[in-house]
Order: C-alpha cells, then structure tokens, then sequence
C-alpha cells in the first residue's frame, strides 16, 4: 500500500488509470478536513427565528342558518432556536428548540349539504344520531344522492364543519452529539415535544462514511418515536357517537375523566365529566442516502426511507359522517330514510411507507448561483402514493442572497377516506337500538382532508442579507395552495377541502465558526486559546443579571447588537388577599352575584424575546423588541361557586380544567440616550412605545366563549409608554447597577373594554466576577402594578326589567375581574453570566436568573407566585 | 471483475486508518512555481529557501479550518522565525481577489503565494484543505500534514522543532 | 411476508445497485484544490435548515407523504 504521497509522480491533467483509482482511494484514509465536500456545510451557528402562518381561501357555507359566522382561519405563530458548537476538534453539540401556538378553526367533519342542521347558537352541524335518538336523513331512492330536507331537492355538495378550538401550544426540544472522525461522523440525538394532547419522546441516530477522497458519503439512520396521546375531545356531545371506543380494553380508548368546570346546572365541581381519547403510538423509520460530487460543481444525493408507525394513528380531532340508507323504506317514497351517525374515525393500526428522493445541487460560477432540484416519491399500504418536485435557485449578489423557490405536491387518497360514507342497509344495531359498531361494513374509515386525493402548488422567496461578518438576517415568504384539482393526472378531491396559506418567516443566524480576525501577531501557545483576563466590556450594563430589561446601553457609533431572551414564569398554589392565604368562600364572595365556577391553580408563561439594537452616534442607542408568548392556566374548582350562563346560552356541563393561549406580543420600540454620570459609572435613560401588536381577544374554546382574562392574553390593546434610567459602575470585580422603570399605559381603553393598570419597578443590583469569565450576582426588586381599569366587554345580551339591553361578560374565574389585579411585590434574584469564549473584546456574555418572591400585597384575590427565570444571550457586532 | 474490486475497496476504505503522517523517506520538493498574490507581495520560490526549514500551507479562502490554522501558523513564524524555519502559504483560489479577502481578514505574518492553475497542489499531491507541508533544511518533505484541529498542534509544533535541531545537512 | 415488503424488498434492491454504481463513478475525482464551488454554503445539500424545518413542519401536517421525513418529534393532531 502506498502511503508516500504521490509527490510528482501523478501526472499532471491525466484521467487516473483504474490501479491509480485504487490507489487512491485507499489514499482517502487519510487525515483530513475539507469543510464541505459530498455532505452539507456542518456551521456552528446560533440562530432564532420568528415566523407566522395563516391559512385562509376554505369555502364558506352559510347552510341554512343566516347568522353563522366566519370561523376564523387557522394562524400559527412559531418560534425556532438552535445552537451548535464545537466542544473541541472531534465533539460538537446541538441544542434546538421550537414553540408554536395554533389557533383558529380546522374542519372537523364533512357531509352532504343534505345532512347538516345548524343550531340557535349559529353553528353547522350534522344532523346524526347518538343514544338510540335516531335523526333520519333522506337520499333519493334510485340515485342516491342525498336530499335536502326541506326542499327535497338533491343537496349532495360536501360541506366542511369548522371547529374552533382554544390556542394551543406544542414546544419541541432537541439535544444531539456528534463524534467526527477524519472519514465518518456520528450524531446521537434526543428529542421531546410536548403539546396538551401529545407528548412525544425520540431517539435517533445518524451514522456517515466518507470514501473516496470524500467524494462520496453514505449515511445511514435510524430513529424512533414514542408518543403518548391524550386528546381533550370535551364535554359529552348528543350528536357524535364516540360509542366505538368508549372504555375499550385494546388500544386507543375514549375515557370519561372528571374535571373542574361547571355542571349541567352551572354549580360548581371537580366531577365534570370530560371525554379524553388515550393512546400510545410508536413511529420508526431507517433511511439510507448515499451523496457523491459528480464534478467541481455537482453534488448528487439519493436515498431511501423506510418509516413504519403502529398504534394510535388516528386524528383525535376528525369525525367521520356514516350514512346507512334503509332499502326497507316503504315502497310509497321515491327516497330511502338514512340514519346518520358522526363517529370518530378509524385507521389502520399500522402503516409502513417508503420514500425515495433524488437531490441535485449545482454551482453556476458565471453567474454566482446554485440551483438544487429534488425529486422524491412516497408510498404507504395505506394507499398513498406521494410525489414532490422541489426546485429552489440561490443567487448571490455581494452580501445579499435571494432564494426564489417552487414546488408541486400530490397525492392519491388513502384506500379508506371519503368525504363522506353511506352504506345502502339498513344501519346495524345493538339491542338498545344504537350503532353497533363492530359491524360497520368497513375496517377502517377516514374523512380526514390529509388522506384525501389533491395536489398543492407553493413558490416562495427567502431574501437574506449579510449584516456583519458573521450574522446573517433571513426574510421569507410562502405561499401555498392546497386543492383537489392540482392532482397531478386529475381525480382530485372536490373543492371543500381546498385551502391556502401564507408563511412569513425572520430569522437572525450568527456564525461561531471561523475564529475571530486575529491580531497579525500570535498569541498562540502551543494550543491553548487565548482565555483572555481582559473582559472589558464595550458596553455598559453588560454584565446586568439577565432579568434586567434595557440594562444595556450600545459603545460606539455604528455598533450593533443582537439579544435574546427568554423568561419563564410560574404562579401555583393558593389564593392569597393582602398577603394572606384566602379561602374559596371569600374568594367567591369577590365574584359577586354572578359567581365564578373555577379559580386558578396554576399559570405559567413563556417569552422569547428578540432585541435589535443600533447605535447611530455613540450616546444614543435605537431598540426594537418583537416578542412572541404562550401561557396556560389551570384551573379548580370553587367550593359551592357556579356559573351564570347569560344572553340566552345554554352551556350544558362545562370543561373548565385548563385553556391556553400564545401568539406574538407587543413590540416595543425604544431610544436609549447616556446622560452625565459621576467617574466610573455609566447613566442611560431609555423612553420606550409599547406597540400593541400582541392580542387582546382570546377566548374561552367552549361555545359562545367569552374572553379570557387580562392575564391570558398576550399584549396589552393599548400604545403604552415605558421610560427607564439605568445607571451601572464598576469596581475592580465588583460592578453593581440600579434602575427606575415604569410602563405608563395613557391610552384609551383597548378593544376588550380594558386597560392594564401602571407599573413601576425599581431595582438594584450588585455583581461580583468569581473568575475571569462569569460573574454572580444578587439583586432586589419592588414592583407597583396598579388595577386594570375597565373590565372585560361581555358579548352576551342581558335585557333588563325595563328592557334595556346590556352585554354582560360571564364569569368564569376571578382572575376576570379587574379589581383582582395589581398589587405590590418585594423579590429576590440570583444570577450568573458567563464570558462567550472568542466574544472577549465585546464582551458577549450569557446570563440566567432566577427570581423568588420574598413578599407581596395584593389586590382583590390572586393566585400565588412561585418564581421566574430569565435568560439572556446579547451579542454585540 | 474490476467492479467488484474497487467495491471491495470503497467499502474497505474506512478500515484502512494509517497511522501519522510522517514519512519514511524524504522525498524531494517537487517542481512549483507559485505567483504573487498581488503586486507588493514578494515572490516565494521554494527551491531558494533551501537551507532554511520550510512548512508549506496549501489554503483557500472558502476553506473554514484554512483560517483557524493561520492563528497556529502566524504563531510558529514569529517564534521560530529567527531560528531558521519559513512558513510559506499557498492559495489554490481561483480568483486572487478571494485570497486577497481572505488575507485582509485573516493576516497572515508569513509570505503567501498563490496557483490558481493548481499546478503545485496537484505536484505535492494534496489530498485535503487545508495541508501543510515539513520540508527540512536540504529541500526534502518530511511530514505531510491535513486538515487543522487544535488537539494537533503540539505535536505539530514539537516536529518543527526537530527539524530546527536537526543538525544542517543531517537527515537519515 | 407482505406483498408490500416484498415490493420494497425489490426496490431496495434496485436502488441499492444504483447507489453502488454512482459511488464508483466517483473515482473520476475533483481535486481537493477545487472544491471551491462545492465547499460553497449555497452548495450545501440543505442550504437553509432552518427554513426547510418550517416548511417540513406546515407540510408533515397538511400532507400525508411525510410520514418518513419526520422520524422526529411530535404528531401535532392540530389540524
């Protein structure tokens, strides 16, 4: 074998002969490191983004009901986050988060025109029979199509039944390792994602080999998925027969669970009964790429995966119209009477699906742009045959790259979905005259739109511009169209289920690779980093504890900075009054007539926050603060408390155990100008607009629901002021810092009917440099928070005695009113930051800190706080 | 039959891990001639720094561990400069405009040249980005060097030593 | 055994020499000194990760070929 090296004995411009071919491929096994050959640039990076979805363009059917209103369209708000670093030359590690929120209405069942009925309280629904309560739709005798009721004219076209449903969020965690070697890498990674009706663990691993000089890599992986499902389908529904699954001994089972809320009469209770279906599930798949440089500019990649999910893999929240036309109808009627049922859906228990894909990227030097196309084909023994055709074009122009893209979805349907089912026999029955399911001429059923037969068409463009050397700002822009008539070969789903949507999307990403511009002369020491002892910061407040807002105050002229941070705050436990522990008679007395049924048990809430901060001359800095949040609440309930149901609204039992919310906040834009400070000490004060993009008009998810509390919605409805000064210094390794800030909400009251009350925070802080690169510190903080002004504006009609009409909000728990909100808080905070290794000369530094209460006195009655934790990541270019 | 083979040896590829990259013979420098990277810098002809001890850097400008080394290789020059060795970095960009870039950002204060035809990577037979080259004082390679990881350096550094210590005109 | 493990067997197999016979054509080589092009981030077999994972994310949940490419994560019933 020949390990010298070919040194001038490779002829030079010569095809290599096949022994040379050999040769050097055993040559490859060398050690090595070419950053970017047959397998993708491995960047360490930071990055966060924002993006929106909204869907919007799902036909809308008034049906016989004329005040039925637009449900609103499905919108999506996300979060994403990841960093990966290099622990050293071998070991790298990831970490990557994601948080979206879901709100709006998603179609839920399907059916002729013919079978749906809508109710006083303006909602569609269909017309189907539960609990041997038969409702018989019509169908004409010979053609089978179905048959208005009224006119008895044939009414077949589908219509899609919205639902509403209370945002929801999912969060997603990721953690992975890699090992590299000179010609593999291995990366192991764990995974959970948690939303209310799914929570998920997975485990994977993803092995790569390079031959060939690392033209060629093969990667192999494998991963697997355990989820457990617990789907909230709600209060007993007289119309859907969830009978099938009800306490079943195998699989996935629909229970009855008792919950906080409201009984049929209003009164108040921990055994409301709330149906819940429960499953496990369990997704693996193994897959296999192989990717090879075709020549200096061509990469080719193709690989196949084998995914295969068993267990419970149907769609908690899809029901399934099933119409059963009785043959034995008197001979008399040119229609046949059609009972008809709205059941869960039913899937196969397990699917298997291969996908093959083709990618081909390839570099156009003359004119500076990659193109990359992919191919790939799916196929499932569900009957699910997908293909996708991706082309996207990377043009770069100096330090802005554009990304215009297209691509063509479609698919064939499931074997078992149909818009709708109707048998032609009569409907099978148990004794008790109900649906017995065990002999539904089908094995499984599906009206899911997903399963169904259609085709999508989507363009969009990323713009991204180079800021600095290293951070990179990304802009994109989707738009996407779903419809049965983009099949590809035609054949496609009506048009009910078609849709579009829209995606924004803004991401900052910051390059750790790449050491930093280096002075010209070493100071290199036989491989030790520089670990500098010179932490000196070019901007003030820089070691702030990380709970501390506009603590920062930008350097010099023309620097910029980037943060983000991350606050998580909890409340659980008792009702406290004053600053007392108060008990739930006195608690519902607060409620007044009306009463409440529920009050909280638990709230906690997330932000992430970007801050972007530029300095146009060297004592003023400009700020802006787009921030996105989601809270939950739970809830329990109120000894001998009850619930006024108003403006005519019968509730029946209600579910009043938990709601969520989440979305973007407000932004907030601000100045931060330095003012004259005594020696060793830094002074800013920073005046601030809080612009309301956040929301102030979530709603409860039962029917008619009325808004939920100040507390639970994620912005403010009004512009608010907020003016802060902020003065920090420095001593030797102790630096210290203290600030005034106040939120100011002058505005008129918002939409909702409300307005926050005022805050004021003073704060002050010590911090004490343990070592050369982290810092601890102690700090206090008293915080004002007046009373909400105004009350939640009620949406349903009360007609008084002298028949004066007045929209009444119904209670529901006393965080709903005002005069439960505000109050004075004492805390604590511990924090530590540490120095950014290669961030020495600006100082970048992460902080976390953790905040306790010590004490409070609030107004009216309020739940219990337990703490906040902050983190802070800035980084200053 | 020669499918077969060369499947055996792309699939055994992986197995055949060598051991360090020092040579057991000392082959010549090969035949370069690499060109100025700009008007000002100075011409590099390795054949007339015989007598010195010489490490040879191949890098480019898209080449991430290319500029992690020039921290390693700024630091050998200045500490052994005056002892004899010369490090000589050799850009295979194709546009000088990059490598100039490159430069700007990442100084280097040792002499670099440039191939964009790359006739003097494919003479030394460079199989990676970046490698570097150990030629001792009589114009002969003696350890070939690829890829940059900080878990090398001292090793690296210790070889340069060596070979300063190397009594002139030594060698085996 | 299935029908359907049967096909993919058979496919599998088809792919499996397809894949050997690109990884050979390999041998006709690009120098290290010309990767230039390759090592290019637009070059990247996934060029934008993190928008790619936005966009698998919208069509694993309104499409039903993705089963495959989401080995990872949750199952969203959301829609």
């Amino acid at each position: 074998m020949r390990r010298l090296l070919d040194i001038g004995a490779t002829p030079a411009r010569q095809a290599p002969s096949d022994s040379l071919c050999a040769l050097m491929l055993a040559a490859a096994a060398l050690p090595g490191m070419i950053p970017a050959s047959a397998h993708a640039v491995e960047v360490e990076q930071a990055q966060l983004s924002f993006s929106h979805y909204a869907e919007g363009g799902r036909q809308f059917v008034r049906g016989p009901a004329v005040d039925l209103k637009r449900p609103d369209d499905l919108q999506v708000d996300t979060v994403r986050g990841g960093l990966r670093f290099r622990l050293d030359d071998r070991w790298k590690l990831g970490f990557d988060f994601s948080q979206d929120t879901w709100s709006g209405a998603t179609p839920y069942i399907s059916a002729p025109e013919a079978f749906t009925a809508t109710s006083t309280g303006a909602s569609l629904y269909v017309n189907s029979a539960s609990n041997g309560s038969i409702s018989s739709s019509l169908v004409d005798r010979r053609t089978l199509k179905p048959l208005s009721r009224t006119s008895g004219r044939p009414a077949e076209r589908v219509l899609n039944v919205m639902t509403s449903a209370s945002p929801e969020t999912r969060s997603e965690g990721r953690l992975s390792l890699g090992r590299e070697w000179d010609e593999a890498a291995l990366e192991v990674s764990g995974g959970l994602s948690d939303e209310p009706d799914f929570r998920s663990l997975s485990l994977g691993a993803q092995l790569r080999l390079d031959f060939n000089d690392k033209l060629t890599s093969l990667s192999i992986g494998a991963s697997g998925t355990r989820s457990d499902i617990d789907a909230r389908l709600g209060n007993l529904s007289d119309y859907i027969d969830y009978g099938m699954y009800r306490d079943a001994a195998h699989g996935p089972s629909i229970v009855s669970v008792a919950v906080p809320g409201a009984d049929g009469s209003g009164l108040a209770t921990n055994d409301v009964e709330s149906l819940h279906w429960r499953g496990q599930r369990k997704d693996r798949s193994l897959s296999l790429a192989l990717t090879q440089v075709l020549d200096r500019s061509t990469v080719l990649s193709a690989g196949v995966t084998y995914a295969r999910s068993e267990g419970f893999l149907e769609n908690p929240h899809k029901l399934v119209t099933l119409a059963f036309a009785n043959p034995a109808t008197a001979a008399a009627f040119d229609f046949l009477f059609t009972p008809v049922f709205s059941v869960p859906e039913k899937r196969p228990d397990s699917r298997n699906q291969l996908t093959w894909n083709l990618r081909l990227a390839k570099y156009l030097p003359s004119i500076g742009a990659a193109a990359h196309v992919e191919y790939s084909h799916a196929r499932d023994d569900w009957g699910v045959r997908a293909d996708t055709i991706q082309a996207r074009w990377i043009q770069q122009f100096g330090a802005w790259r554009v990304t215009p893209r297209v691509r063509y979805y479609t698919q064939t349907a499931a074997d078992f979905y149909q818009p709708y089912f109707l048998f032609l026999q009569r409907y099978p029955r148990d004794g008790a005259n109900n649906l017995d399911h065990s002999r539904i001429p089908l094995d499984a059923w599906s009206s899911d739109q997903r399963l169904s037969a259609f085709g999508a068409f989507s363009y969009g463009i990323v713009v991204s511009r180079r800021l600095f050397d290293d951070l990179q700002l990304e802009i994109g822009y989707e738009h996407y169209a779903h419809a049965g008539d983009l099949k590809w070969g035609g054949g496609g789903e009506d048009g009910f289920g078609d849709f579009r949507s829209e995606r924004f999307s803004v991401g900052l990403s910051f390059a750790l690779d790449g050491p930093a511009p280096a002075p010209a002369s070493g100071d290199f020491h036989g491989g030790h980093d520089h670990a500098s002892g010179h932490a000196h910061s070019r901007h003030a407040g820089g070691d702030a504890p990380a709970g501390v807002m506009n603590a920062h105050m930008t350097g010099r002229a023309g620097d910029f900075m980037v943060a983000y941070s991350y606050v998580h705050d909890r409340q659980k436990g008792d009702m406290i009054t004053g600053s007392r522990r108060a008990g739930d008679a006195e608690v519902l007395a607060s409620c007044g007539q009306a009463g409440c049924p529920v009050r909280p048990a638990g709230m906690t809430m997330h932000m992430h926050m970007l801050h972007l901060m530029y300095a146009p001359t060297d004592d003023v800095s400009l700020m802006l603060m787009p921030q996105m949040m989601s809270m939950s609440m739970r809830n329990t309930a109120l000894e001998g408390g009850f619930y006024t149901a108003l403006g005519g609204h019968a509730h029946g039992a209600m579910d009043l155990s938990s709601h969520t919310t989440g979305r973007f906040g407000d932004t907030t834009a601000a100045v931060a100008v330095r003012v004259p400070a005594p020696a060793r000490m830094n002074a800013h004060v920073t005046l601030g607009v809080s612009i309301p993009t956040g929301s102030v008009d979530h709603r409860m998810a039962h029917h008619g629901g009325d808004l939920m509390d100040f507390g639970m919605q994620t912005g403010s409805g009004t512009w608010d002021f907020l003016p802060s000064l902020t003065l920090t210094g420095t001593d030797g390794r102790w630096s210290w810092g203290g600030q005034l800030n106040a939120v100011l909400r002058p505005d008129r009251r918002n939409k909702s009917g409300y307005v926050l009350g005022d805050r004021f925070e003073a704060t002050s802080w010590a911090s004490w440099r343990a070592h050369e690169r982290i810092s601890l510190s102690v700090r206090g903080i008293y915080t004002a928070q007046g009373r909400v002004r105004g009350a939640l504006r009620g949406d349903n009609a009360v007609v008084d005695a002298l028949g004066n009409t007045s929209y009444v909000h119904a209670l529901h728990n006393p965080a709903d009113l005002a005069a439960n909100t505000g109050g004075r808080y004492l805390d604590v905070g511990i924090g530590a930051s540490v120095l950014l290794p290669g961030r020495e000369a600006s100082g970048d530094r992460v902080a976390i800190e953790w905040i306790a209460p010590v004490s409070e006195k609030v107004n009216g009655y309020q739940l219990e706080r337990t703490g906040r934790l902050s983190v802070h990541w800035g980084m200053m270019f | 039959m020669r499918f077969f083979s060369s499947l055996f040896l792309v699939c055994a590829t992986p197995l055949l891990v060598l051991p360090g990259p020092v040579l057991a013979e000392r082959p010549a420098l090969p035949p370069c001639a690499p060109a100025r990277i700009d008007a000002q810098a100075p011409a590099v002809d390795l054949h007339e720094l015989r007598g010195r001890v010489v490490l040879i850097d191949f890098w480019a400008s898209w080449c991430a561990p290319c500029a992690h080394a020039f921290g390693f290789l700024n630091a050998l020059q200045d500490e052994f400069g005056a002892r004899g060795l010369t490090v000589v970095g050799i850009s295979v960009d194709k546009d000088a405009a990059d490598a100039r870039r490159f430069l700007q950002r990442y100084p280097a204060s040792f002499p670099t040249a440039i191939d964009s035809g790359g006739e003097c990577p494919r003479a030394f037979g460079v199989k990676a980005m970046p490698s570097s080259y150990l030629v001792d004082r009589e114009g002969r390679v003696v350890e070939v060097h690829r890829g940059f990881r900080n878990g090398d350096v001292t090793e690296r550094r210790r070889a340069v030593m060596k070979l300063l210590d190397e009594a002139r005109g030594g060698g085996r | 055994m299935s029908a359907f493990t049967r096909l993919a067997k058979r496919r599998m197999c088809g792919v499996a020499c397809v894949l050997t016979l690109f990884a050979c054509s390999g041998c006709a080589g690009v120098p290290a000194w010309e990767r230039g092009d390759l090592a290019r981030p637009e070059m990247a077999l996934e060029p934008q990760p993190g928008q790619r994972a936005l966009q698998e994310h919208v069509y694993s949940s309104r499409e039903a070929g993705a089963a495959g490419a989401t080995g990872q994560g949750g199952g969203c019933g959301c829609y």
